[in-house]
């Protein structure tokens, strides 16, 4: 009874959004308080629509298909109230209760845009009717129910996992503002002040989007157990292409606040960064890229995912040229003011996202063209092709800030050359003395040196003059270049080492020792295993780590655990290989300096949504 | 008016500039980087495949699989039921590594002793899962 109800819901919230659609564009009311008004209602039933899912996966009722495939009745409770985002069609619902949330609050704050939320509303009836009639997440297994469920995939039976894909879709979903607001400005041609909400709502989604993506890379890191924290996956790449359009509609929607300008390139950017989302969306679900995240979808559905996102590319660029805006339009700029910094920025993020992009689809393209051929594109491809295009912005990034709006000349002068022979300098002694010299570490300390420094320059400059200061932009400029710092040392120094070890011996790596003392047996309510103990002496300190090697009958599937050692100097890895003989293992462990700082970044980046824009000091 | 134009022309200069790097950085960095897919059935056949990286797919064939007893060592044959490849690796094997189910190596084939020397091998999180590529060579097969 009660996942007829949540699909009965569901129908009502499509036809419900589908009403504000046609109501607003054709008959716009007077009452402003309408769209509020069916916003909520909308949201109130995809709401219900989500806990009436929840119960069934909470009283393991496995006559819904959906429960029966994601969850089985020895789960943690906690997992099963997670297990419901733990597949295609429970994400999907995961996903538009949050876009209904954020377009509720979004009407809430912003009542005066007329069409704004209809836009916003054909992308949400676009997915929920994908969701309604082609991934119903309340489709019922009858007449045989199955008894036992098979299980939640026990990869994702962890805590990263569950807050993980919440956090990436609020950043996803809050994509869909934008591109109302700007489709809002294109069809009623008001004043270029209606477009200013985006620069709030592109950092709302900024944040989330990276929450979610770091989160994602804390979870791959010592889950997957191989000690990598970005593999240059399909599924990463196509969730970092939006964050890069993300990024770069920040910037330029800041420019079209503060100086009227880049106003076109602003809308076409919420258009961009939305196809990316939805684009992305079809590459992880479709199930045309196999990954952890892909769930062996039938073709046919994914298609009509591509299809959504071609209908709304083309819905907003058909707007865009028809009624792109030509008001008083600046576009003159000196190459030393602020405005020619955002356009690089621009420029670099745009052409880094497309590089991405090219890099991911280009298997697919491939093998289309070429009648079948298989190919893949390696991480030294992105490797190569992004670094260097990344340590340019990042460079720009450390200027860019000190530089001042229509300036024809070089403001801070001084300031930045001081600040690029300091850090230059800088950068070359402590490459020298605490690594191994190379290139890159020089280069990339160099350019960590210069953001903090021009960071630093900023706040003593409005401490100084009494000037406001944006905290935000300092929170997201300052957690990047922590995450710059933290990529750059721990990928040129680490160390690693696979061996065979029988009990009681020892192999060293580096200038510290590694020695397997036992092996038991381990047994849980959802796996069994083994777990080895292993100890890292490295002069006087003594660590013990514990990688397991577990097994899931539920989903006869068989994982490892790696027993990590944090802290925030560098993180010992050991992460259990085959067993070879009674008591011999083969492992392989890692020493990952400064490996937490890349985390500790994001997490900085994220609070940049939590800090004012505008203070002042006293 | 003056300063606009050269500013304007400027720009587009350094556009075009930076595109065509661009362009030529990813064509360049593309060639070097991308893995073309082979059965063992094109391995074996007449058709020599002179390449320094490439990726063969199929099943680990029953009873193939030799494990040194103190080093990393390992080999195991590679088949896709019609022919199969002997494979040698050194180094950690993926969970998922056992008889009878899909495995991807990545590394380069010899043809003078007819052994596939892996720097990489693959195998995907789930037990039912069998790589696209694989089940392509054994519907083909079939």
């Amino acid at each position: 009874m009660i996942p007829e109800l949540g699909n009965f819901l569901l129908i009502f919230s499509m036809i419900n959004s589908l009403l504000l659609i046609s109501i607003a564009l054709v008959f716009p009311p007077k009452d402003k308080r309408f769209f509020l008004s069916a916003s909520l209602v909308t949201f109130l039933a995809i709401f219900l629509s989500f806990i009436a899912l929840e119960i069934s996966f909470l009283t393991d009722d496995f006559s819904v298909l959906y429960v029966a495939t994601n969850s089985n009745p020895n789960l943690p409770i906690y997992y099963k109230f997670a297990a419901l985002w733990g597949g295609h069609e429970g994400s999907l619902l995961l996903f538009l209760l949050i876009l209904a949330g954020w377009i509720l609050v979004f009407v809430f704050f912003h009542r005066d845009h007329k069409h704004s939320s209809a836009f916003m509303n054909i992308v949400l009836f676009a997915l929920l009717s994908f969701t309604v009639f082609l991934s119903n997440p309340f489709e019922r297994l009858l007449p045989i129910s199955s008894i036992s469920g098979s299980d939640l995939n026990p990869l994702l039976q962890d805590f990263a996992f569950t807050i993980h894909p919440p956090m990436l879709y609020m950043g996803y979903a809050g994509l869909v503002i934008p591109f109302g607001i700007a489709m809002n400005f294109l069809l009623n041609q008001e004043k270029v002040k209606q477009l200013a909400p985006i620069r709030s709502w592109s950092v709302v989604s900024w944040s989330f989007l990276t929450l979610g993506i770091s989160l994602g890379s804390w979870w791959a890191y010592y889950e997957l157990g191989w000690g990598g924290w970005w593999f240059w996956d399909p599924v990463e790449n196509s969730a970092l292409v939006p964050w890069l359009l993300c990024t770069a509609l920040i910037h330029s929607s800041i420019a079209t606040n503060a100086r009227q300008i880049f106003i076109n390139w602003t809308i076409a950017l919420t258009i961009l960064s939305l196809a990316g989302s939805l684009l992305g969306m079809f590459l992880v679900r479709s199930g045309i890229i196999t990954s952890v995240h892909s769930f062996a979808l039938d073709p046919d559905r994914g298609i009509f995912l591509l299809l959504i996102c071609f209908v709304i590319v083309i819905l907003g660029f058909s707007l865009f040229f028809l009624k792109s805006y030509s008001k008083g339009l600046k576009t003159d700029m000196g190459i030393y003011s602020k405005e020619f910094m955002f356009f690089i920025n621009n420029a670099f993020l745009v052409t880094l996202s497309a590089i991405v992009l090219l890099g991911t689809i280009y298997p697919i393209i491939y093998e289309i063209f070429s009648g079948g051929d298989q190919i893949t594109v390696g991480a030294p491809y992105f490797n190569m092709v992004t670094i260097p295009f990344a340590l340019i912005l990042l460079f720009f990034q450390a200027i860019g800030p000190l530089t001042k709006w229509g300036g024809n000349k070089i403001d801070n002068l001084n300031s930045i050359g001081m600040i690029i022979l300091s850090s230059t300098a800088l950068s070359y002694l402590v490459s020298n003395i605490f690594f191994s010299f190379s290139f890159y570490e020089f280069v990339g300390n160099a350019i960590v040196l210069m953001l903090i420094q021009s960071l630093t320059l900023l706040v003593f400059k409005s401490f100084h003059s009494k000037r406001k200061i944006n905290l935000s932009m300092i929170a997201g400029h300052l957690g990047l270049a922590i995450l710059t710092f933290g990529i750059t040392i721990s990928s040129l120094n680490s160390v690693e080492k696979e061996f065979v070890l029988q009990k009681n011996e020892s192999v060293s790596v580096g200038s510290s020792t590694i020695t397997l003392e036992n092996t038991q047996t381990v047994q849980e309510d959802n796996y069994y295993g083994d777990r080895v103990t292993f100890s890292f002496q490295e002069e006087d300190r003594v660590l013990k780590l514990y990688p397991e090697r577990r097994f899931y009958p539920a989903s006869r599937m068989e994982t490892t655990e790696a027993g990590i050692y944090p802290s925030i100097y560098k993180d010992v890895y050991i992460s259990l290989g085959q067993k070879i003989g009674e008591n011999a293992w083969a492992a392989k462990v890692q020493i990952k300096p400064l490996v937490r700082f890349i985390w500790l970044g994001a997490i900085i980046m994220f609070l940049a949504l939590f800090v004012r824009t505008n203070i002042k000091f006293k | 008016m003056r300063t606009k134009r050269r500013n304007r022309v400027i720009f587009v200069s350094s556009l075009i500039a930076s595109l065509s790097v661009a362009f030529t950085f990813i064509v360049l960095a593309m060639n070097e980087n991308v893995d073309f897919y082979y059965t063992p059935s094109d391995l074996t056949g007449s058709k020599i495949i002179n390449k320094d990286s490439l990726r063969i797919g199929g099943l680990v064939q029953e009873d193939s699989i030799n494990i040194s007893k103190d080093s990393l060592e390992t080999n195991f044959l590679v088949t896709d039921l019609e022919n199969s490849v002997r494979v040698y690796y050194e180094g950690i094997l993926p969970n998922l590594f056992k008889e009878n189910s899909g495995v991807i190596a990545r590394g380069f084939y010899d043809y003078s002793d007819g052994i596939f020397y892996a720097k990489e091998i693959l195998a995907k999180h789930d037990e039912n899962y069998i790589p696209k590529e694989v089940k392509k060579a054994l519907v083909n097969d079939s």
